[in-house]
C-alpha cells in the first residue's frame, strides 16, 4: 500500500497526455463548484441508522447505509495485537462478496454458487457449525451469471434470514433451525436473469432485485411479504408507466423525466424490452420519508448506437414508496449509457450542509467517477464531483443534472476509443463504501482503470450475452489499479488516498475505534487509521479479498472483526474461472488489467474471524 | 445518431419471452436466426457469412461421442466420425466458424477465446474433450456447468464450422498460425490426452 495526502488526482497522470489535457480542467471546475464549506459534517440518517446492537443483520449495517459500527474495543492503539479467532471453510472457492451476518450469537454466511447457507454457533469454541441450508440452483445458472458466480449476502428480520439464488429464487430459512419456510421464483436463466443482490428488508417487505445487464433482461426490484413470500409488487425499469409503477406520485426533478410512458419512448421500438436496467447492486431507507432508495444498471446492450434514445430509466436512482412500489422521483446519473456506467452502486443516507443549509442527502459514489449527492426529497442534484480520474465526460451540469459527455470518448462501431476512463466497471462498482460519524469521512473502496472500447452489432439471442462490444481494460493514471479513499462530503474532495496496487474490490467497514478495515485482490486484510490513513496492521489471508468486513460484539463481550477471503468477481474472474490471461478481452476486457492475478492468489472461500488475544 | 446507428439487417425482431418460460428459450428471435434454425441448410446463412465452398453431403452430429477417457472392461475411445476430417484444419471452415462464433454471442462468453463466463478456449484444457466430433458435443447437447444447448437451433454444418474455429484456438493450424510452422494435427482417431485402455 502506498499512501499520499490527497492531491488532485488529475495531476498525477503519468500517462494519457490527450487525457490528462481533459482532466485539468474537470477536476478545476468541479473544485471551483464547491467553495470553502463550514467546518460541519456529515451525520448519518438518525432514524435509518437506529441504535447499534453490536449485532450486523443486513449487509449495510443500518437502512441508512453506514456500514460504520459503534465497537471500539478495537482501535489504533492495540489494533496491532489483533489476531485470527477462527476460520471457517465454506468449500466454494468462487468470488466471495457476502458479509457474514451476526444475530443472536450466531453467524450467518451465504456462498457464491451455490449458495449454500451456513449457521455458526458463536457461543462454544471455534464457532462450531450450527446447520447447513442448500438451495441446490440450476447448475445451469452460472452459464449466465455475467461476472463470477457471486452472491452479496443474506439480510435477517424477525426470526428469518432472506437470500437470493443464482437461478432467480429468493428463499426465507428459519434462522434457528435452518429450515425453509419459503422459496419465490422469480425470474427465468433462459432470458439471462439471475439474482445475485443482497436483499433488505423494509416494514415486512423483502427487496429484491434482478442481474444480467449483459443478457438483454428487463431490470426490475421486486417486493415479497416476508412472512408468505408472496408477490407485493414489482416495479420494472424500463417500459410503460404502469409496469415501471409510475404514478400521480412521480415528481422528477428535471424535466427531461417528466413525461407519459418515457420508459417506451427514449428507446427505439421495443428496445425496452431488452433493455437492461437490472437491480443487482444497493438498497436505502428512509424512515422518516418512507422512501427507499436504489440504482438501475446499464442498459442493453452496450454498443449503444443499438440503442439511441435516454433509455429510461436505466443508470440511474428511483426512490419508491416502500409500501406500494410507487415511484417518487428518478435521477438518471447517465442519460444514453455508452461506457457500462451502472448506477447500482450504494446509496448512503446522510444529513450534511450544503451551501450553508443543512439538506437531507443521499451520497452515491457512482460508476462514472463522480460522487453524487441528491437531495432525498426531491431528487435534486446537489453536488457531483470526481472521485477518480475521468474524461469521458466533461462534469456534470448542475442546472440540467445532465452529464457533460465528451464526443472524444463516444464509442464507435468497428472503431476502437482508446484510454477511455473510467473503465466499464466505473470509477468504483458494487464495493460498497463506509461512513463514520466520527470523522465525518466517506471511506471508499475503489478502482483506477481505463479502457479502450470498440462497439460491435451484436445479435439479441435469449439466454445469450447481449454486449457488443470488445474491452481491453488498463490501469489509469499512476499505474496503481486501486484506492481507498477518504471522500469529506461537504467540501466535496478527498482528504486522503491509500494507493494499492490491485483493484479494492471489497467493501469498507469504519469503527467507533477509529479504524478502517478493507482487503485487498491479493489476500491482506488491512486496519487502517480512519483520520489519515496509516496502515496500523494487516494479515494475509488464503485468498484474494472482495467481500465486505463487518465488525460484531461476541457473547463474550469482546469486539470482532470478520471478512469473507475468496478471490473472484469481475476482477477476479480471470482466477476464479480460470481464465487466459494471454486474451485482454476476457471476462468483457477485465482480464486486460489483471493478466497477473493468478501469480498473486488463488481461489478460495473462508471466513476469518478476528479478536484481541483475551486478557 | 452516427451513420453506423442502423437497425440490425434485417431489422431487429423484438424477442417476447414466454411468460412461463420454461422450454421455449424464448426463442422470438430474429428472423434470420429463425430461417436458419427451420432451413438448416447452408444457404441460410447470416449476413456477412459466406456459405462453405463445398459442405460436406453427410452434416449430420456425430454419433458415439466419448466425453471420458474411462472405459470398463478396457476399450479404446470410438473412433471419430469421418465427417470431423473435412472441417477440421480447413481454414475456410474455421473462418466461417470465426463468424457465427461472434454471430451466436459465443464470444460473449467465452471472449475471443480467453473466457469469461464460459471457460477459456485458448488453453488446450478440455474439460469434456478437445477432438472436434467431442467439441461439436459440448456445442450440440450443452454441458451443465452454463453451456447452453445448440442442438436444432443452428444447422449442425455451422456446429461442425464452430467447432473446428473452437478447436483451432488451442491447435496451431495453417489457418491461425500465420507464417510460423503450424504443428501436425493430432491423429484423428485419437486425441491427445487419451489414453488407451489397459491391457
Amino acid at each position: 500500500m502506498m499512501r499520499a495526502m490527497w492531491r488532485p488526482i488529475f495531476i498525477r497522470c503519468a500517462k494519457a497526455a490527450a487525457a490528462l489535457a481533459l482532466l485539468l480542467p474537470v477536476g478545476a471546475v468541479a473544485l471551483a463548484q464547491n467553495p470553502a464549506q463550514p467546518a460541519q459534517k456529515a451525520v448519518p440518517e438518525a432514524a435509518a441508522v437506529g441504535k447499534d446492537d453490536g449485532q450486523w443483520t443486513m449487509a449495510e449495517k443500518n437502512y441508512a447505509a453506514t456500514r460504520y459500527s459503534s465497537l471500539d474495543q478495537i482501535n489504533g492503539g492495540n489494533v496491532a495485537k489483533l489476531r485470527p479467532e477462527f476460520a471457517f471453510s465454506t468449500g466454494v472457492n468462487r468470488g466471495e462478496e457476502a458479509a457474514p451476518l451476526v444475530v443472536d450469537s450466531t453467524m450467518y454466511i451465504v456462498t457464491a454458487y451455490p449458495n449454500d447457507l451456513f449457521a455458526l454457533d458463536l457461543t462454544k469454541p471455534g464457532a462450531p457449525l450450527k446447520w447447513e441450508y442448500q438451495p441446490h440452483p440450476d447448475a445451469g445458472s452460472q452459464g449466465v451469471a455475467c461476472c463470477d458466480v457471486v452472491n452479496r449476502g443474506a439480510a435477517y428480520s424477525d426470526g428469518k434470514l432472506f437470500f437470493n439464488t443464482l437461478d432467480d429464487n429468493t428463499v426465507a430459512v428459519d434462522a434457528k433451525t435452518g429450515k425453509e419456510l419459503w422459496k419465490t421464483k422469480l425470474g427465468d436463466i433462459n432470458r439471462g436473469e439471475t439474482m445475485t443482490m443482497a436483499p433488505l428488508v423494509v416494514k415486512g417487505k423483502v427487496l429484491v432485485g434482478n442481474s444480467g445487464g449483459e443478457f438483454g433482461v428487463r431490470g426490475w426490484i421486486t417486493a415479497l411479504d416476508a412472512n408468505s413470500g408472496k408477490i407485493a409488487w414489482r416495479a420494472y425499469s424500463t417500459g410503460p408507466d404502469k409496469d415501471v409503477l409510475i404514478g400521480a406520485d412521480f415528481k422528477p426533478f428535471y424535466k427531461q423525466d417528466k413525461g407519459a410512458d418515457l420508459g417506451v419512448k427514449t428507446w427505439p421500438p421495443q428496445a425496452w424490452k431488452t433493455g437492461g436496467g437490472t437491480v443487482w447492486g444497493w438498497i436505502a431507507y428512509d424512515p422518516d420519508l418512507n422512501l427507499i432508495y436504489y440504482g438501475t444498471a446499464n442498459p442493453g446492450p452496450w454498443n449503444q448506437e443499438q440503442r439511441p434514445g435516454d433509455n429510461l430509466w436505466t443508470a440511474g436512482v428511483f426512490a419508491r414508496d416502500p409500501d406500494t412500489g410507487a415511484a417518487k422521483w428518478f435521477y438518471q446519473t447517465f442519460p444514453h449509457d455508452e461506457h457500462d456506467y451502472d448506477g447500482v452502486n450504494e446509496i448512503i443516507l446522510l444529513d450534511m450542509p450544503v451551501n450553508g443549509k443543512v439538506r437531507k442527502v443521499l451520497l452515491h459514489p457512482d460508476r462514472d467517477g463522480y460522487m453524487y449527492v441528491l437531495d432525498r426529497a426531491t431528487g435534486e442534484l446537489l453536488q457531483a464531483h470526481p472521485y477518480g480520474p475521468i474524461n469521458s465526460t466533461k462534469g456534470v451540469d448542475l442546472k440540467t443534472g445532465r452529464p457533460i459527455v465528451n464526443p472524444e470518448k463516444t464509442t464507435k462501431l468497428g472503431q476502437t476509443v482508446r484510454d477511455i476512463c473510467p473503465t466499464a466497471s466505473g470509477a468504483k462498482d458494487w464495493q460498497p463504501s463506509a461512513f463514520s460519524p466520527r470523522t465525518g469521512l466517506v471511506y471508499v473502496p475503489h478502482e483506477n482503470l481505463c479502457m479502450d472500447w470498440e462497439d460491435l452489432q451484436v445479435n439479441y439471442i435469449a439466454g445469450t450475452p447481449y454486449v457488443g462490444a470488445n474491452v481491453v481494460m488498463k490501469p489509469g493514471p499512476g499505474g496503481n489499479r486501486g484506492f481507498l479513499t477518504a471522500w469529506d462530503p461537504v467540501a466535496g474532495k478527498p482528504v486522503w488516498q491509500d494507493k494499492e496496487d490491485l483493484p479494492v474490490w471489497s467493501g469498507a467497514l469504519a469503527t467507533a475505534g477509529d479504524l478502517v478495515f478493507y482487503g485487498t485482490m491479493d489476500g491482506w486484510f488491512k486496519a487502517i487509521d480512519a483520520k489519515t490513513g496509516g496502515l496500523k496492521w494487516q494479515f494475509k489471508t488464503g485468498s484474494g479479498i472482495i467481500g465486505q468486513p463487518v465488525a460484531y460484539k461476541g457473547p463474550d463481550g469482546r469486539e470482532y472483526i470478520a471478512v469473507f477471503s475468496g478471490v473472484g468477481g469481475w476482477a477476479g474472474a480471470i482466477v476464479a474461472g480460470n481464465l487466459d490471461p494471454k486474451d485482454p478481452t476476457a471476462a468483457l476486457g477485465f482480464v486486460g488489467a489483471m493478466a497477473d492475478l493468478k501469480q498473486r492468489t488463488a481461489p478460495g472461500g473462508t471466513v476469518y474471524v478476528f479478536a484481541l488475544p483475551s486478557s | 445518431m452516427s451513420s453506423h446507428c442502423r437497425p440490425l439487417s434485417p431489422p431487429r425482431s423484438p424477442l417476447i419471452p414466454s411468460p412461463a418460460g420454461g422450454g421455449g428459450l424464448g426463442w422470438g428471435l430474429l428472423p434470420v436466426l429463425a430461417v436458419m434454425v427451420l432451413a438448416a441448410t447452408a444457404q441460410a446463412q447470416p449476413a456477412g457469412v459466406q456459405p462453405p465452398v463445398s459442405l460436406p453431403s453427410a452434416q449430420a452430429a456425430p454419433r458415439n461421442v466419448a466425453v471420458t477417457t474411462l472405459f470398463p472392461g478396457g476399450g479404446s475411445p470410438p473412433s471419430e466420425d469421418p465427417i470431423a476430417r473435412v472441417y477440421q484444419d480447413n481454414s475456410r471452415y474455421i473462418n466461417d466458424g470465426k463468424r457465427l462464433f461472434g454471430w451466436y454471442n459465443c464470444s460473449g462468453c467465452h471472449a475471443n477465446g480467453g473466457g469469461g463466463m464460459g471457460p477459456a478456449l485458448t488453453d488446450n484444457q478440455w474439460r469434456y474433450g478437445g477432438r472436434l466430433d467431442q467439441i461439436f458435443s459440448s456445442i450440440a447437447q450443452g454441458r451443465p456447468n452454463g453451456m447452453p444447448h445448440w442442438a436444432g437451433k443452428i444447422p449442425d454444418a455451422q456446429i461442425w464450422e464452430l467447432a473446428a474455429f473452437v478447436r483451432s484456438l488451442s491447435v496451431p493450424t495453417p489457418a491461425n498460425a500465420g507464417n510460423t510452422a503450424a504443428k501436425p494435427p493430432p491423429p484423428k482417431s485419437e486425441a491427445p490426452g487419451v489414453q488407451t485402455a489397459p491391457k
